[in-house]
């Protein structure tokens, strides 16, 4: 409660004009954005130049922040639009997302189980990337949303300019890809 | 009748969104096939959280350098003052009667003086025309988002179509020179321009919120833009000029 009456102060102050009091609430929740914002666009510089043109966007539309809501889950709204936007645009340029042509260009590795975990880890990790890659724009950004941000699926829906329903099948179809990618290593692990 | 759940009822099982989680639940109680299918839904959900990078020590002092210059002041949103919009489309009207007395000059062709200038200057002196372009434009378009009769809606649709013409220029600047980013706002910008352009004199019937939503976007778009631009590397050969045609 306190804090959250020392962030309406600074929202105030913000709003009046006052970097510094904008700072505060960059500095407080430029992490979570960009931690979003990667997961979404899949390489860091992308994330950090969603984390730019999130708060650009949150110092131009402070008047339209409902006080009654949550500042993070605002922001985080804001975050989610600019990282689809972007891989949406990158997407039609057919530009590489994830920075990762290497890992999405090559099959996927080898269905022979892996006695050493870290190897075992690094095959999932390496199958989850190469999953999340393939997965369309909408599709990837609502799975991470709701899955990993617990955004609602009305929220993604609001947040990328959807509907909850088409929101609901995006995920839907996004963990039937991701099944099918990881099944190979996830049977190896029960041998 | 199925005999086993869906895989997508078993999916929104495990994200919390199943219309009816008991009946779920009731079935996946007597049926092994379906939990072993809801268990592999959900190790997979598990393993699926994409490792994040640590955007280092000085991220906050990175962003902050970063975004400060890009912020300017804060703006009143004008189209909450009915006095301000109306006097913003009267000053709008003004400047059209004007650009119509003394039509704005085509870009410059280089002169010897601006060929002298390093790359990244005139990489900052592109980008301040295309921010102040924008600026126009979003003038525009906030006046014509509040047009409430006939004629209101004229100066700003003539005033549009020049600006449309500006706008081709700078994309096919940035097109040339490979700003993809540039390129996209610019033709979310040009979409709007055309539509307002086009509007048909009598039909005031823009959606102010959604249109100055619109303009909005493409205007943090291009100071994000703008911000990273200044933050090249001043030895690193420019990629943008102005289009001389």
């Amino acid at each position: 409660m306190e804090r959250m009456e020392v962030e309406d102060g600074e929202l105030a102050r913000a709003r009046s004009g006052d970097h510094e009091a904008f700072r505060t609430l960059v500095d407080r929740h430029g992490r979570a954005v960009f931690a979003l914002a990667f997961r979404i666009t899949g390489n860091a510089h992308d994330a950090e130049d969603v984390v730019q043109e999130t708060f650009v966007k949150a110092w131009r539309r402070l008047d339209e922040f409902e006080a009654r809501s949550k500042f993070s889950s605002w922001i985080h709204r804001i975050a989610a639009n600019a990282a689809y936007d972007l891989l949406r645009s990158r997407r039609r340029r057919h530009e590489d997302p994830l920075g990762t042509e290497g890992d999405d260009a090559r099959p996927l590795a080898s269905d022979t189980p892996s006695a050493d975990r870290i190897v075992f880890g690094r095959e999932v990790d390496s199958r989850v990337r190469a999953a999340l890659h393939r997965l369309g724009p909408l599709e990837r950004s609502s799975f991470l949303l709701r899955h990993v941000d617990g955004m609602s699926m009305r929220e993604i829906a609001d947040a990328l300019g959807s509907d909850p329903n088409a929101v609901k099948q995006s995920v839907c179809r996004a963990v039937k890809k991701m099944r099918e990618a990881l099944r190979p290593a996830l049977a190896g692990s029960h041998p | 009748m199925s005999l086993h759940l869906d895989d997508d009822a078993l999916v929104l099982h495990a994200t919390g969104d199943v219309d009816d989680p008991a009946a779920v639940e009731a079935h996946l109680a007597t049926c092994a096939e379906c939990r072993e299918r809801r268990a592999e839904i959900g190790g997979v959900m598990a393993a699926a959280r994409p490792e994040v990078a640590d955007p280092g020590a000085d991220f906050e002092a990175r962003t902050w350098a970063r975004l400060q210059p890009a912020l300017g002041p804060r703006r009143l949103r004008t189209w909450k003052a009915p006095g301000a919009w109306l006097a913003l489309a009267a000053s709008l009207a003004v400047a059209f009667l004007l650009g119509r007395q003394f039509p704005q000059a085509p870009l410059p062709a280089p002169s010897p003086a601006s060929a002298a200038l390093d790359e990244a200057a005139r990489e900052r002196i592109l980008l301040t025309e295309v921010e102040e372009h924008l600026e126009r434009s979003q003038r525009v378009l906030v006046a014509a988002s509040h047009a409430q009769a006939p004629g209101e809606l004229e100066p700003a649709r003539a005033v549009a179509a020049d600006l449309v013409r500006d706008n081709r220029l700078y994309r096919q600047t940035a097109l040339r020179t490979g700003e993809a980013r540039l390129v996209d706002v610019l033709d979310e910008l040009e979409r709007l321009l055309v539509d307002l352009s086009k509007a048909p004199e009598d039909s005031p019937a823009t959606d102010a919120r959604a249109l100055q939503g619109r303009v909005d976007d493409v205007l943090f778009k291009v100071r994000v833009l703008g911000a990273r631009l200044r933050g090249r590397d001043p030895a690193r050969p420019a990629r943008v000029r102005p289009a001389t045609s």
